[in-house]
């Protein structure tokens, strides 16, 4: 299953509709405590497609996938950014074991590495 | 000229020489016997004291406040010098007991390169003095012999070089704090800029995502596009208000947004972004 986690509403509901098109099982979030709130589900993801910066005030995309990696070791993560490649929290981001994509990705790559996951 | 305009170092300065001066003749009228013996000299001592007093309670007070006004109230506060250390001179003269009748002068010059609050005001006055020095001399020579007159007005003549080279000085430094501060503020925009363009490439980004998977979408046959077609005019006017908010920077006289439109760009970026959804 992939998990997705972005704080853009619209974005989130674009991959919903292009995940259930697409067959891809799929949950998400839009912030660490959302990705929290799934609890036990969380271990049924095997791929996490995670925004690096989910807005002021909130735990970043780096935050989630530390969190994850906790519950969910063998989880495959991928960041997903709009940022410059000299961002902080990208360079933060590239510190973490998983790659970084940047947006906007290839539509038809994101369904291939999500079917590869899943 | 609003009262930013003068850093307040340099008033607190003025302030400063004024109440020195004010302190200076206070001693003079209280204390000084030929205050107490010439009525012009206590007179002009005692006015002396009444403007420095007025001068450190307008630098204190004001409100409206320029370099202009600063020049000015320093040559106001100095200037009754050119009486006063005149007249006790001539006092001295008639009563035979002077010992270095251009001390004064030397102490002023310096007082003035140290405190005048511009190379204008400063070199200005630093030329009347020694002027004035000069003429005391040619004075008193006429009217005396005494040795402390021999190396006189060279020696008082250099004082005022030196406090010409110091006032100088001064500027020097003036004009590098000022361009290193211009600089600083530069710097610091660009930073800005930097960091609104970032924050723009990111929130240009995100519709740009959800644009490429609904042209995808529609690509693949589907029954109802309604939804994804929904989505991609809700990233279309978030890239109009991008697209706007840069043109409103493009228009400005400035090549490039100040700091206050920036954040308000940013704004109006976040409030455009809030109707569009």
């Amino acid at each position: 299953m992939v998990l997705l986690v972005d704080d853009d509403e619209d974005l989130v509901e674009m991959f919903v509709v292009l995940f259930t098109k697409s067959g891809i099982p799929h949950m998400t979030a839009r912030s660490l405590a959302a990705v929290k709130a799934l609890g036990p589900r969380v271990d049924e993801a095997t791929i996490a497609f995670i925004d690096v910066n989910l807005g002021p005030n909130q735990p970043s995309g780096v935050a989630i996938a530390r969190w994850l990696r906790e519950s969910a070791p063998k989880l495959t993560i991928y960041f997903i950014t709009g940022h410059a490649p000299d961002h902080p929290l990208v360079i933060e981001a590239r510190g973490e074991a998983g790659e970084i994509l940047a947006k906007p990705i290839d539509t038809r790559k994101l369904i291939e590495i999500a079917r590869r996951a899943v | 000229m609003s009262s930013s305009s003068v850093v307040d170092p340099e008033r607190r300065m003025l302030a400063l020489i004024a109440s020195v001066i004010a302190l200076i003749n206070a001693i003079s009228v209280i204390f000084d016997p030929r205050d107490h013996a010439s009525l012009a000299l206590g007179i002009v001592d005692g006015g002396h004291l009444v403007i420095a007093l007025a001068v450190v309670a307008v630098t204190i007070r004001s409100r409206a406040w320029s370099p202009r006004i600063a020049e000015g109230l320093f040559i106001l506060v100095v200037a009754p010098f050119l009486v006063g250390i005149w007249l006790p001179q001539s006092f001295d003269l008639v009563h035979g007991e002077m010992v270095d009748p251009l001390l004064a002068h030397r102490f002023l010059l310096l007082g003035i390169a140290v405190s005048a609050p511009s190379w204008r005001s400063g070199a200005a006055l630093a030329a009347v003095f020694m002027i004035h020095a000069i003429a005391l001399a040619t004075f008193l020579e006429r009217h005396t012999s005494m040795t402390a007159l021999d190396r006189e007005p060279w020696l008082t003549v250099f004082f005022a070089l030196v406090a010409v080279l110091l006032l100088y000085t001064r500027e020097t430094r003036r004009h590098l704090r000022e361009r290193l501060a211009a600089a600083e503020a530069r710097a610091k925009m660009l930073s800005q800029v930097g960091r609104v363009l970032l924050a723009l490439r990111d929130r240009a980004n995100t519709p740009l995502q959800t644009l490429e998977i609904g042209i995808h979408l529609l690509e693949t046959p589907a029954e109802d596009n309604d939804k994804t077609l929904a989505l991609m005019r809700r990233a279309l006017v978030r890239l109009a208000a991008i697209q706007t908010t840069l043109a409103r920077g493009g228009d400005s006289d400035a090549a490039l947004l100040s700091p206050p439109d920036l954040e308000e760009a940013l704004l109006v970026l976040r409030s455009d972004e809030d109707h569009a959804s």
